[in-house]
């Protein structure tokens, strides 16, 4: 075998990336409902990957931009469950109602302590019965992310976590991390900088959600 | 094994032995009123077996079968005899006779103590055994088991061929039992207790074979049997034959009751023999042990036996209690919680060890115990004739799905608590903070219509547990900055009837940075509060 094939088929290897190589992602995308989001992250969400976005604080247009692809998964059928994981405050069920979503796939999870919402998060994100799962960890280290990454890479579960903008450049193994802040140009509009993303490309936009 | 289910909402059924009204006391003696009875019969009959255990307190206590042996009771005066085996019987032993006089009627006597507790237990076992014949079994306190058998005969093909099938399974398993059948239960009793393998099921014929039977048969006081004795009443027959007031003076109307029921005159209520209802088991270690796998094992092990029980009862369970046994300290008590109720061992043991994992030993456990309440297993659904193949396919599928969810929920729940897992409703009411209520997983209805007077009006996604008390400038709210008003305001009052009244003015708010807020002035104090974000 000449060099030049097995450099070949190591690139088939499925855990080998080149950034720009779209082809090489077969995963299912969930379709954020912005456009402009859809081009940058190749079609939507990628699910089956551990996604991060780092905000410096909460309430700041976070739920906004996930809520077109929640109220996507409640038209879905069969409707699996959506585990949100130690949320800093009480997701308000009518405000859910109003954006679509399906009441009877939330599942609230407010565990004593984080181990026991990482345990939580990776049970969700193996064999389970959830498409989606929200983990708000306020004081998470890599090896922690690099876990959930593995476990979300074996099911086709849309896996989030929230972590604080401060961990914007701490190293991290989730392969799509953005950054949400709010705009301050104009009022419905949140802007995003992907700091990472495998699939896509990284940059900034702005979408009005 | 379709006859072995049993209604589930009745924790005890009453079985009535004969369908006819009670007769009056005062009524004409019984043979004369025979045939007018029978046309009064309806068709379905029932048909009862009794199987008597005569020496049932012998074999709860263990005694030898091949020498003579009796078993003891305390009596007013000192230690009498209570029972005797045939063995023990030729010697010249009878029941009642103080034990000085037994002994010197037969030397060589295996003497030991009356145990209740081990004879209960034993006839509980044989009943037990018997409900794998038939659902009704009432168990009679002086050592019978009481079987109806007519909706098993089809099964087993007659009658003949399951009364043979009993007295050899009985024989096999070393009992000394008699058996007699009769179309009542109190009739039944009676031929059994004579010993003699009588099988009267037609109701006619009942009085002929009474006509034979000594009244120790019946059952009653000694000292009213001798009374009868003395009248020269000498068998059931010449009882049957007196004039009922007469009778009834002399004896009490209460046995008088008992001679109708045997009759089939009377109903008769008997108290259904239920399967074990609580499973409680527990299991010594032996030594010490902070070793989470060792306790894992063990508690394996009475999970093990808990689902023998289940799979034999056809029953599940929803809640175990364990304890976890320490030598010199009160036991620390572990629970597992289902959401529905469940037979697989498997499921059990998976919930357990993510208990004990997360639970922190305060002490070496020397010990475990296991209990659980058994609950009569539900009917499993059946399909629809009407919905097409592929409606049933769906259906089954959404079962799959929940019960796949309902498991997560509970290994959720094992490790994280039963609180820290909840799912979300709404409710009708226009106070925000209780528009919405964390209930049961998967309990909620899924409505997805927005309630009607939340059109036009949006809600924010984060909404604050307490609402946060905002300082305010000039009248205007601050929160680390200027706030700016993106609506006007919207008057919520309501709950004046409940003590928890509001008052309340909302708006949207921004502040500098962008981020939205839902505040509102509490018209009552004149404050400012920040009560969600819009997320």
């Amino acid at each position: 075998m000449s060099r030049k094939d097995r450099l070949q088929d190591l690139l088939k290897n499925r855990h080998i990336w080149r950034p720009g190589d779209l082809h090489a992602d077969a995963r299912e995308r969930l379709p954020s409902g912005f456009k402009q989001l859809d081009q940058h992250l190749g079609g939507g969400w990628s699910t089956g990957n551990l996604m991060e976005l780092l905000l410096a604080s909460s309430g700041i247009g976070e739920l906004r931009l996930l809520m077109p692809a929640l109220a996507e998964l409640a038209q879905s059928k069969p409707a699996g469950k959506i585990a949100w994981i130690a949320p800093p405050y009480i997701p308000y069920a009518p405000a859910l109602v109003q954006r679509g979503l399906d009441l009877s796939q939330i599942l609230v999870i407010a565990p004593a302590n984080q181990a026991d919402g990482l345990w939580a998060m990776e049970q969700a994100l193996r064999d389970s019965p959830c498409v989606a799962a929200f983990g708000w960890f306020t004081n998470i280290d890599d090896r922690a992310i690099r876990r959930l990454q593995l476990a979300s890479q074996s099911s086709s579960c849309w896996a989030v976590i929230f972590r604080h903008a401060r961990f914007a450049k701490s190293a991290s193994s989730a392969p799509l991390r953005i950054h949400v802040a709010p705009a301050q140009s104009s009022l419905h509009t949140v802007d995003l900088h992907i700091l990472r993303n495998r699939y896509g490309s990284p940059g900034s936009l702005s979408v009005q959600c | 094994m379709l006859k072995r289910k049993v209604p589930a909402s009745q924790p005890q059924l009453q079985l009535f032995g004969g369908p006819s009204p009670a007769i009056p006391v005062g009524a004409d003696s019984y043979a004369g009123k025979e045939s007018v009875q029978l046309t009064r019969r309806p068709k379905a009959r029932s048909l009862w077996l009794c199987i008597s255990f005569p020496e049932l307190c012998l074999h709860a206590v263990g005694s030898p079968r091949k020498a003579p042996a009796a078993v003891l009771a305390d009596e007013k005066g000192g230690a009498m005899i209570y029972a005797c085996n045939a063995k023990a019987g030729h010697a010249g032993v009878s029941p009642g006779m103080p034990l000085n006089a037994a002994l010197a009627l037969c030397p060589n006597l295996d003497i030991r103590q009356r145990q209740e507790g081990a004879e209960k237990a034993l006839l509980h076992a044989r009943a037990n055994w018997a409900l794998a014949y038939t659902p009704l079994v009432s168990i009679e306190p002086e050592g019978a088991l009481l079987l109806e058998l007519s909706g098993s005969l089809r099964l087993f093909g007659g009658f003949e061929v399951l009364r043979k099938r009993l007295a050899e399974e009985l024989h096999g398993s070393s009992c000394c039992a008699a058996l007699a059948s009769a179309p009542f239960a109190r009739a039944a009793l009676w031929l059994a207790r004579a010993n003699k393998d009588l099988h009267c099921n037609e109701p006619s014929e009942l009085i002929g074979v009474f006509a034979g039977l000594p009244l120790v048969c019946l059952g009653w006081p000694l000292k009213l049997q001798q009374q009868l004795l003395r009248m020269g009443v000498q068998t059931v027959g010449d009882c049957l034959r007196l004039p009922r007031d007469g009778l009834a003076r002399r004896i009490g109307p209460s046995y008088l009751h008992e001679l109708d029921q045997a009759l089939g005159r009377r109903p008769e209520i008997l108290v259904q023999h239920r399967p074990r209802q609580v499973f409680a088991d527990s299991l010594e270690l032996g030594y010490e042990t902070f070793i989470v796998a060792e306790i894992a094992g063990a508690l394996r092990e009475l999970v093990g036996a808990l689902s023998v029980v289940l799979t034999q009862n056809q029953v599940s369970a929803q809640c175990l209690r364990i304890q976890l046994q320490h030598l010199n300290q009160p036991s620390t008590s572990l629970e597992v919680r289902l959401r529905e109720p469940c037979a697989s061992a498997n499921h059990f043991i998976e919930l357990l060890d993510l208990q004990l994992e997360s639970q922190s030993l305060i002490a070496p456990v020397s010990g475990v115990s296991l209990s659980a309440t058994l609950i009569p297993d539900f009917l499993p659904s059946s399909g629809d004739l009407l919905r097409g193949e592929t409606a049933v396919a769906e259906g089954v599928s959404h079962d799959a799905s929940e019960a796949f969810a309902t498991r997560f929920i509970d290994r959720l729940r094992a490790r994280v608590g039963a609180q820290s897992v909840h799912g979300l409703n709404l409710v009708a009411e226009h106070r925000p903070e209780y528009a919405w209520e964390a209930t049961e997983p998967c309990a909620q209805t899924g409505a997805m219509d927005v309630p009607g007077g939340l059109i036009g009006r949006l809600r924010p996604l984060w909404l604050l547990g307490q609402p946060e008390r905002l300082r305010s400038r000039d009248g205007i709210p601050v929160y680390g900055g200027e706030l700016l008003f993106l609506s006007d305001a919207e008057r919520i009052e309501s709950g004046w009837w409940d003590g928890r009244d509001i008052r309340r003015d909302y708006y949207a708010v921004v502040d500098r940075s962008g981020r939205r807020f839902w505040v509102y002035r509490d018209c009552h104090s004149d404050g400012w509060f920040l009560h969600g974000f819009f997320g």
